[in-house]
């Protein structure tokens, strides 16, 4: 840093002879002026280095000394600046490309955007474009606060946004919604049901009475505890059921994946094209923007320009390499097929039972028919099958069990 | 009549330096030097430089004339009131 310092300030080495150069260095320390890299070349001379500056205030002291004092080389911003100064087109073209630069720097030219998880970044930059937030938009002009309102009453997934400008960079952080479930509101009856079929595994019942037991088979629907509460005590009442139930489950998945593949075999000819963009304009550095082979992959190369600071330049290099490829038919090997649709059975296994389910055991089983394998998994899991639902208008009128029913019927006149 | 008056006010000031126990440079006219390791060496209160070489550097204490010898001995700054003797220092002196 103080090397920085000292290059702006611009510094100056002298070389100093006289009969006894301890009284420069004297001279400079009560007058309070400041030298290093201080090189004693031999008895009579040395040499040091000091600012400009400094050497100003010491012109006027050095007839005092009695000394032949040589300045030697002279470094630094002003003696460069001093330097170029009758260099007109130089300095007028070096001043036109610093206004240049920082005139670009208060425009947008590089939008990240971070934060979003389930939104798209793509749908987030077409919103913000809409509010008038894109490349090329005034950094200075824009407002967060007037921003995040017009963003959020367009983007209903989004719970908050921010634009950070640093320069020529807008850093866009948003907050996406949590959506939370349907919540029953307190004090209001409720049952728990069957999400899904299976063998009651384990049984957590904090409110209500349950009407299934463990080893029940159930089916998915159906109610596992109910809400509705018969006491002696009290006669009928209803409360808030609630309770975590485990069952076993069974899944039988199949997977089919064609044996006929087509590959790709390169020859090894490639095309190369580049086109520079500014801002959103285009320029094609080719003529024709044909491809001559008949089936190729496109590669798309991407280089910014950024300088020294992170300050992002609004020019962009594209290349596109088309590499040409001949598709020849194959076929793939059965092993390989079934180990494929292995794992991709699995995954779907995994993400039907959620992460709180646990597979207690798996078994595959492959066919293969002409040009096709088909894998089949049946699996056993445990998982917790139980959600609650809020108890209908008649289930809290109507009695529930049907020996009670037939009581009601009998004793109509 | 000054040069006369001179060393009797420097024994003076010695004296009361003694007698209320106040630091030596305070009063009287005594360099101070703080030696870090063999490196460095640091000289307060100086009236300065009397020689400057790579292996020897004088420097003017007042009462006392410090001589401190080594190797690769570089002034690294200096101002009125202090200056930083950096290099590989073997020996300080003190000459009266």
């Amino acid at each position: 840093m103080q090397r920085v310092v000292n290059f702006l300030r611009g510094n100056i080495q002298l070389e100093i002879e006289c009969a006894y150069p301890e009284r420069f260095m004297n001279l400079c320390a009560q007058n309070d002026i400041a030298f290093w890299n201080l090189v004693r070349v031999d008895a009579i001379t040395v040499r040091v280095i000091m600012t400009i500056q400094a050497y100003e205030r010491l012109k006027p002291l050095l007839p005092n000394l009695h000394a032949q004092v040589r300045p030697v080389k002279q470094a630094g911003a002003p003696i460069f600046f001093l330097r170029i100064r009758k260099r007109y087109a130089l300095t007028t073209g070096f001043l036109i490309t610093l206004i240049a630069i920082w005139v670009m720097s208060l425009y947008i030219w590089d939008i990240q955007v971070t934060g979003n998880d389930k939104i798209p970044t793509h749908e987030i930059l077409q919103v913000l474009e809409e509010v008038g937030v894109g490349i090329g938009t005034f950094g200075p002009g824009i407002h967060p606060e007037m921003l995040r309102n017009e963003v959020l009453l367009l983007m209903d997934d989004l719970a908050w946004i921010t634009v950070n400008v640093n320069g020529s960079r807008a850093t866009v952080i948003v907050r996406e919604q949590i959506h939370v479930p349907d919540m029953i509101p307190e004090g209001i009856p409720t049952a728990v049901f069957a999400t899904k079929s299976g063998i009651i595994d384990q049984m957590m019942i904090w409110a209500g009475d349950a009407t299934v037991e463990i080893g029940d088979t159930v089916v998915i629907g159906q109610d596992l505890v109910s809400g509705r509460v018969e006491s002696l005590a009290t006669g009928t009442h209803f409360l808030r059921a609630d309770a975590r139930i485990y069952a076993r489950t069974w899944y039988e998945l199949s997977m089919s994946m064609p044996l006929e593949v087509i590959e790709k075999t390169f020859t090894g000819r490639t095309s190369t094209k580049s086109r520079i963009f500014f801002g959103k304009s285009r320029i094609n550095l080719y003529f024709s923007s044909g491809i001559s082979y008949e089936t190729y992959d496109k590669i798309i190369e991407e280089s910014d320009f950024v300088l020294p600071g992170g300050i992002v330049l609004p020019i962009r290099i594209q290349r596109l390499i088309h590499r040409e490829y001949t598709p020849t038919p194959g076929m793939m090997d059965r092993e390989r097929a079934a180990q494929l649709l292995h794992e991709q059975l699995l995954a779907q296994l995994e993400e039907l039972i959620g992460p709180e389910g646990e597979i207690l055991s798996t078994s595959f089983t492959v066919e293969v028919t002409p040009g096709l394998v088909t894998v089949h998994l049946a699996a056993e899991c445990r998982e917790q099958i139980a959600a609650v639902r809020r108890l209908r208008e008649d289930e809290m009128q109507s009695p529930i069990h049907p020996d009670e029913t037939l009581r009601e019927e009998t004793n109509q006149p | 009549m000054e040069k006369q008056d001179k060393p009797k006010k420097k024994r003076i000031m010695a004296q009361a330096a003694d007698t209320f126990n106040l630091p030596g440079e305070v009063l009287s006219d005594l360099p101070r030097l703080t030696v870090t390791g063999s490196n460095q060496v640091v000289v307060e209160n100086h009236k300065g430089l009397m020689d400057y070489a790579a292996h020897t550097i004088l420097v003017a204490g007042g009462r006392v004339t410090l001589k401190i010898v080594g190797n690769q001995l570089e002034l690294r700054a200096m101002n009125a009131q202090e200056l930083l003797i950096t290099g590989e220092i073997f020996q300080i002196e003190f000459i009266h």
